[in-house]
């Protein structure tokens, strides 16, 4: 996943013996524990793995940023291309059963060539009318903001003079 | 002399319905007459045989009964409670803000906002209101209620002990290091931060771990489909939404389980730490409403969400014996002490000044 330039809450740096556990178990050392979880972290902060993987599309959604329906509206306008192109290419078949891994993988292929020659024609048409309509749906939406702000600038216009 | 419970709605698996029944032949067990009444519009047909209609609880009402109301949320049938000449209790589960629902179940959050208007008006025509942990006890405390007292949940344990699902346990054989949360799909429980630290597990530290969703999801399809999208924007794998189990199936994910992971941030009690401590699973849980009451010390208490770090000692967790083998031994002394309590004493002892006539005594 790419870095998407974001430092997020769940990233900043913070004395964590003191926020982010709390541990009274008798018999745990806590310090050296909180001690291990930090270095850590820190570790991998220090080698840019957070920056590689992070949260920044999953932030995005945050629930407490949806708050009504029109948010709700944005986001489905915005993610509605990754709903709509369908993938139908091959992907990678395996199995994660040893002794039966061989012939399950042969059988799996076997299976997805089939599938593949009956229904190819019928998904590729599903996925064209996918297309089709997230580019009206999204097409629709961005005519009806431009009217409305023409309108709007108009009726702007109108209560100057 | 009669013991009755009244409740908004009744369904099978459901926490307080389980928890109705329990108490009902408690009181049978003591000589009383008990029975559940429940608005008939909110009784799931497999449950009819077990309850009645709350119109039909007139009949049996007088002066000399006791009236006991579960409260969660708000419903027609606190109305009735108030008119009724029985001594009245309420048990209070705690009703969840309705903030969580107000964007994606807006009909949930008018009957949960009307639930804490409701509770207010309970305070002055209540004789007695239990919370079923410390932390609702002081909500109704702050409600008004004057005379208060805590009684625990009840679980029955025995059903924990049954023999988990072979076809669940074989088909998530292939996991390591799972993590585990049980519980209804709802936006009060933040799946959205279990995903989000399952994110950072499962690619820097247990690649073959799984997250295991248990509940259902009946009526939350907006919230789910909310859950599906973060997955497929975090190109999440092996995240298991199970919907709803048998408690064979459940015994099965809590077997699976190597960490109980609760990150929500509305608990009433909680009763999935206690099975997750039974199991001896180790507990990490986010200090949020009844949480810090229920696990009392145990396991490990979360008071920041921070992703990383949660992720690295779900970690440790699982990858340190020794560290383990302490959280457990903690957690099996909460257990303990949770299951000394007892039910019936505390009841005992907060209907007392009721029960003098009855046969009970």
């Amino acid at each position: 996943m790419l870095n998407q330039g974001l430092t997020p809450r769940h990233l900043e740096k913070i004395d964590m013996k003191n926020e982010v556990f709390e541990i009274n178990t008798s018999g745990v050392d806590v310090e050296t524990i909180m001690e291990r979880v930090c270095e850590r972290v820190e570790e991998k902060r220090r080698t840019g793995i957070y920056e590689r993987y992070n949260l920044s599309g999953a932030l995005a959604l945050e629930m407490n940023n949806l708050r009504s329906d029109d948010a709700y509206l944005n986001y489905y306008l915005k993610t509605i291309w990754r709903a709509a192109d369908v993938d139908l290419g091959d992907f990678e078949i395996y199995s994660k059963t040893f002794l039966i891994g061989r012939p399950a993988v042969w059988l799996k292929k076997v299976i997805w060539k089939l599938l593949k020659f009956y229904t190819f024609r019928l998904f590729s048409q599903q996925k064209d009318y996918n297309a089709r309509m997230a580019s009206i749906v999204q097409g629709l939406d961005a005519k009806y903001e431009r009217r409305l702000a023409a309108l709007e600038e108009k009726i702007g216009h109108l209560r100057q003079d | 002399m009669r013991i009755d419970q009244i409740l908004a709605g009744f369904m099978p698996g459901d926490a307080i319905s389980n928890y109705a029944l329990e108490l009902q032949k408690l009181f049978r067990s003591w000589g009383c007459g008990s029975d559940i009444f429940v608005e008939p519009s909110n009784v799931d047909d497999r449950s009819r045989h077990l309850c009645r209609p709350v119109s039909e609880h007139r009949e049996c009402s007088s002066k000399g009964n006791i009236l006991i109301y579960h409260f969660s949320i708000g419903s027609a049938v606190t109305g009735y409670f108030r008119t009724v000449p029985d001594t009245r209790v309420v048990i209070y589960h705690n009703v969840t803000p309705a903030r969580y629902f107000a964007v994606i179940l807006p009909g949930t959050a008018a009957f949960l906002r009307e639930g804490r208007e409701q509770l207010k008006e309970l305070a002055g025509v209540t004789n007695l209101a239990l919370g079923v942990s410390e932390y609702n006890r002081r909500e109704l405390e702050e409600a008004g209620f004057s005379r208060t007292g805590v009684i625990p949940l009840i679980n029955d344990w025995s059903t924990l002990s049954e023999k988990p699902s072979r076809s669940v346990l074989l088909k998530h054989r292939a996991g390591e290091g799972n993590l585990l949360f049980v519980g209804r799909i709802v936006p009060n429980k933040r799946f959205e931060d279990l995903l989000q630290v399952f994110f950072y597990y499962k690619n820097l530290l247990q690649p073959r771990a799984r997250l295991f969703l248990v509940g259902f999801h009946k009526g939350s399809e907006t919230y789910l489909r909310y859950l599906r999208s973060i997955i497929q924007e975090l190109e999440l794998k092996d995240v298991v939404f199970t919907g709803h189990v048998t408690n064979a199936e459940l015994l099965a994910y809590f077997k699976l389980a190597s960490v109980y992971l609760c990150l929500s941030e509305h608990e009433g009690f909680c009763m999935p730490l206690m099975e997750a401590m039974h199991f001896g699973i180790p507990v990490m849980a986010y200090a949020a409403a009844a949480v810090p009451d229920t696990l009392s010390g145990a396991g490990v208490l979360i008071r920041k969400k921070n992703y990383p770090e949660i992720a690295e000692m779900a970690a440790l967790l699982c990858n340190d014996p020794a560290f383990r083998r302490e959280i457990i031994e903690g957690q099996y002394r909460r257990l303990n002490e949770f299951k000394a309590i007892s039910l019936e004493g505390r009841l005992r002892e907060y209907l007392g000044p009721w029960l003098s006539g009855s046969s009970y005594r």
